[in-house]
């Protein structure tokens, strides 16, 4: 582009020769050398991992538009057929805690299971836990326990 | 050997099964500009040969994610320009010299060198350039010797142009100065 040139006055009577030398057919030589030192100093798994990168990136990034389509068009469709399914408040949970609770006794539980009868182990619950037709088996169970009859009939 | 520009070269490095041929390509056609620049900053061939391989090796690392916002060639001439700033540094922190004595022994390298075939005002203009701070010696080199052009001197060493043109006045007065002295 015609850059003005600001060489000044040095050197007087000095021309641009290049001074230095080097050894004959170094530049013939030098790919071959260097190449060598590549060969050793970057380590071979090194470029391994990286073509094996460059192989599965293009694979990675198709797989990762997919999903992002995939995802889009999930919830996409969701929001057109409007589908409502948010979590339970607090209190709609609670309620229901509340309603099915039961104690969790583990041997009635793995009797169930077993579809086996139950017995208590412990002294106090000498009844078992299967059907009867007799009701003085649960007047007696009620009596011994001193549940107020009363009080089942009206809460239940 | 085709000659291929950067961008040709480039895009063959970028195929995998191509890239050790379009790498020792580009050896091939930065080298002897690489191996120059480098030379006439630290003097001595072996070392010169040393640098000139970091070089390309750090291009052959990075050559990878280079992404074209600046040009192949300035690209190169910066990493050889660093590998030589930092080659000078590190002689300084080893033997715990100071700058002048730096200067000293490229002097005397000079002197013993081999390699060199200047006539002797060739080699008074080579010790003159060595007494100068070595950013002034790099501008000076790539300018008056390889005549890069003063907005491609910017990107490579990453400064004004403004600054560089300042800096080259003053390297060449200083030379012109130590040369009527000597």
């Amino acid at each position: 582009m015609g850059e003005k040139r600001n060489t000044g006055k040095i050197p007087e009577g000095a021309d641009k020769r290049n001074p230095f030398s080097l050894p004959d057919g170094y530049f013939d030589s030098f790919p071959v050398k260097l190449t060598e030192k590549l060969q050793s100093e970057v380590p071979a798994n090194i470029l391994i991992t990286k073509r094996i990168w460059e192989t599965i990136r293009p694979q990675l990034a198709l797989a990762a538009v997919i999903t992002a389509f995939a995802m889009l068009g999930y919830f996409g469709f969701r929001s057109f057929i409007g589908t409502n399914d948010e979590w339970p408040s607090n209190e709609a949970v609670a309620e229901y805690i509340d309603y099915y609770q039961y104690d969790f006794i583990e041997p009635y539980f793995m009797s169930l299971l077993e579809e086996e009868d139950f017995y208590f182990e412990d002294a106090t619950y000498p009844y078992s836990y299967t059907w009867s037709e007799d009701p003085d088996i649960y007047i007696d169970y009620l009596y011994n326990e001193d549940i107020d009859l009363d009080l089942i009939l009206t809460e239940f | 050997m085709q000659n291929y520009s950067d961008k040709e070269l480039l895009s063959l490095f970028r195929n995998t099964h191509q890239r050790n041929y379009a790498f020792n390509l580009i050896v091939r056609k930065y080298q002897e500009r690489l191996y120059w620049h480098l030379r006439k900053m630290v003097i001595v061939h072996d070392d010169t040969d040393d640098l000139l391989q970091e070089t390309f090796i750090k291009a052959w690392k990075g050559l990878a994610d280079f992404r074209e916002e600046s040009q192949l060639y300035t690209w190169l001439y910066r990493i050889a320009t660093n590998e030589a700033l930092s080659f000078l540094k590190n002689k300084r922190k080893k033997y715990l010299l100071p700058i002048v004595d730096v200067e000293k022994e490229l002097s005397s390298n000079l002197e013993d060198d081999s390699y060199f075939d200047g006539d002797e005002l060739q080699k008074r203009l080579q010790k003159a350039i060595l007494k100068l701070p070595e950013k002034q010696r790099l501008v000076f080199n790539m300018r008056y010797f390889d005549e890069i052009k003063y907005e491609d001197m910017a990107k490579i060493l990453d400064t004004s142009v403004g600054a560089l043109k300042a800096s080259y006045h003053h390297a060449a007065k200083k030379i012109e100065t130590l040369l009527k002295n000597n």
